[in-house]
């Protein structure tokens, strides 16, 4: 005895059956059409894509990395922990750290280091503290709503070059994506304005090669500021030195490597599945896609950054430069009554214009 | 008795001579008879004002421009009859009549001759679409000045070498403020879009969703790629009429009615 093959509307997702009339296959629920071929297709071609995604990241390879402080390696570096926020952060034992570069509490100095993974690769600073603060007050230009006082005063509590740990992600993504698309075409016949819609179902896979993927390994520092700042340029990185650290305070990795890894694959997906868009339709949708991952590796970097605080209002506002590059993000006040100008001065303009239009011209 | 029939005659010449006078006033020097109140629903003052008026337009726009009421009318439909009072009078082939019958609540304007083209159907739908709340508030006299004032507008603009059509419709100052309101509506919209937008730039530190700078570009494979048409619909939506003139010149005639 054969099964009864059942097919779903990929439109509404109901029950399809037989028309005797039309001799198709229609949708009782949204009166869709289909031609039984074009349907035995669509699930083939879902059945297909249904195997699971693979979204596993390799362990971190302790023994791969340079990862294991030579004897006497540390004895130039100290460690300092935040009292506020408990952040450890490292120095040579010559930088004078009293500040935490995250919260602006106090530091106090500690022996922490021995232990922790030593980084693989390291980017030195290209850009020192005078620069960041010309790229801050850069920065401030074509901003017109920020407070006269803040661009003014050019105040800065504080600014301290920070090695931030990251993470930096290799793979090979395959990514099988499935979009519900259109193409539209409109005509007329004089009486009556026709729009013939036509849908499809569009199965797009590709390869793809990732190079260091960057997410920030430390959990005080805000992630969205961290992407913000990057991409760095890789070709500029360096096997870690302590030597590096003259001058500069590092963070110590808080967060690990798996901890990230959902956030990468996210990254992964969106990238992939923007590329595999097809681009001659009229609307696409995604309707699923499918990451696999292949031949990962996780490397840990110590990467430079200015953080760059001041306070205005009782509030923090915080400003991170890439450290290589010298790209600066951050969030700056508003001024209300700035704001509140310019929306008055536009809405007018153009009501004055229409005004004009339609009293003069019309 | 000779002084009772000197008093007698006088009164009659008296009477022909002021006859004389109000038909000198209300009759242009043609001998044509522009409005018609057969119903006497207008007020003397106005059916003087309105005769002199459109005299005058008659003469400056080279047609007759009527006006004329019915206290019946036969049983046959009010358009053919106004048609036929207009050329049973004599007047010019090209030219326009407004009519109304207040018994039936009926009311009409009819275009003759070359007036189509400058008042077309579309012209006169917006003459009847204005006279109409008028005459059912029963202000006749009022709806009269109107359709002389409108038909004044509409033929000078005719002159003007842009006759009254769909599109070039006339602007009313309750639609310009309704416009104005639009445009201040949007241009809100505008104004908070843009300054969104300002606000948006002054937070740079923003989350990043994807990785496109860390793809090899040129090590990009695409594979299994597939496209399956599933099914179409087709929608249809009827476009909007333009009104059109109905018409030339010589006899073609047009019009629009409705009651009130």
């Amino acid at each position: 005895m054969s099964d009864l093959m059942e097919y779903k509307c990929p439109n509404c997702g109901g029950v399809v059956e037989f028309n005797i009339n039309t001799q198709e296959m229609t949708c009782p629920y949204c009166d869709s059409t289909f031609e039984i071929e074009s349907l035995r297709k669509y699930e083939e071609e879902l059945a297909q894509e249904a195997l699971k995604e693979k979204k596993t990241w390799s362990k971190y390879n302790v023994e791969d990395g340079s990862n294991n402080w030579q004897n006497g390696e540390t004895d130039s570096l100290a460690s300092y922990v935040c009292e506020s926020c408990g952040g450890v952060i490292t120095g040579d034992k010559t930088t004078v750290v009293t500040k935490c570069p995250y919260c602006e509490n106090p530091v106090v100095i500690t022996n922490l280091l021995a232990g922790d993974l030593r980084p693989d690769f390291v980017i030195p600073f290209k850009f020192d503290k005078k620069q960041a603060q010309e790229k801050l007050v850069e920065f401030y230009k074509g901003k017109y709503l920020l407070p006269k006082f803040f661009s003014e005063q050019n105040r800065i509590d504080s600014i301290q070059g920070v090695y931030v740990p990251f993470w930096l992600f290799d793979c090979k993504a395959q990514t099988q994506a499935r979009f519900n698309a259109t193409k539209v075409r409109t005509y007329s016949d004089g009486n009556y304005m026709y729009t013939k819609t036509r849908h499809f179902s569009v199965s797009r896979g590709g390869e793809f090669k990732f190079t260091h993927v960057p997410v920030d390994g430390s959990f005080k520092m805000n992630d969205a500021y961290m992407e913000a700042i990057a991409p760095y340029d890789y070709n500029q990185m360096l096997d870690f030195e302590t030597a590096y650290l003259s001058g500069f305070v590092a963070d110590k990795y808080d967060v690990e490597a798996d901890d990230v890894s959902e956030r990468v694959s996210e990254r992964i997906k969106n990238t992939t599945v923007q590329i595999l868009r097809p681009s001659e339709y009229t609307s696409c949708v995604l309707n699923t896609a499918n990451l696999n991952l292949d031949e990962s590796n996780i490397k840990y970097a110590l990467l430079p950054v200015w953080m760059l605080n001041t306070k205005y209002n009782g509030e923090m506002y915080t400003f991170a430069m890439n450290g290589q590059t010298g790209k600066l993000v951050g969030k700056l006040p508003v001024d209300n009554n700035k704001a509140m100008t310019y929306f008055g001065l536009i809405c007018g303009s153009i009501s004055a214009i229409a005004a004009a239009v339609i009293f003069f011209v019309i | 008795m000779k002084k009772l029939t000197k008093i007698f005659l006088s009164s009659i010449i008296s009477i022909i001579l002021f006859s004389s006078c109000v038909i000198a006033e209300t009759l242009p020097s043609n001998g044509k008879k522009y409005v018609d109140d057969q119903d006497n629903i207008l007020s003397d003052n106005t059916e003087i004002k309105l005769e002199k008026e459109l005299a005058q337009l008659s003469q400056q726009y080279d047609c007759d421009i009527v006006i004329v009421t019915f206290k019946n009318f036969n049983d046959y439909d009010f358009m053919s009859f106004v048609n036929d009072y207009y050329d049973q009078r004599g007047f010019d082939s090209d030219g326009i009549i407004y009519a109304v019958s207040s018994e039936h609540g009926y009311a009409q304007v009819n275009t003759h001759g070359v007036i189509q083209n400058s008042i077309s159907n579309y012209g006169t739908d917006y003459l009847i679409d204005e006279l109409l709340p008028i005459l059912s508030d029963g202000n006749y006299d009022k709806a009269a000045l109107k359709f002389v004032n409108l038909s004044d507008q509409f033929l000078k603009q005719a002159e003007n070498g842009s006759p009254y059509s769909y599109d070039n419709r006339i602007v009313t100052i309750n639609q310009k403020l309704l416009y104005l309101l639009i445009s201040v509506i949007v241009s809100l919209i505008i104004a908070w879009f843009i300054l969104h937008s300002m606000k948006s730039a002054m937070n740079t530190a923003k989350a990043v969703d994807t990785a496109h700078d860390f793809v090899d570009k040129n090590n990009i494979i695409t594979n299994n790629n597939s496209d399956t048409f599933l099914y179409s619909t087709l929608t249809r939506v009827p476009i909007p009429k333009k009104s059109s003139s109905g018409g030339g010149g010589g006899g073609s005639r047009g019009g629009s009615g409705g009651r009130f």
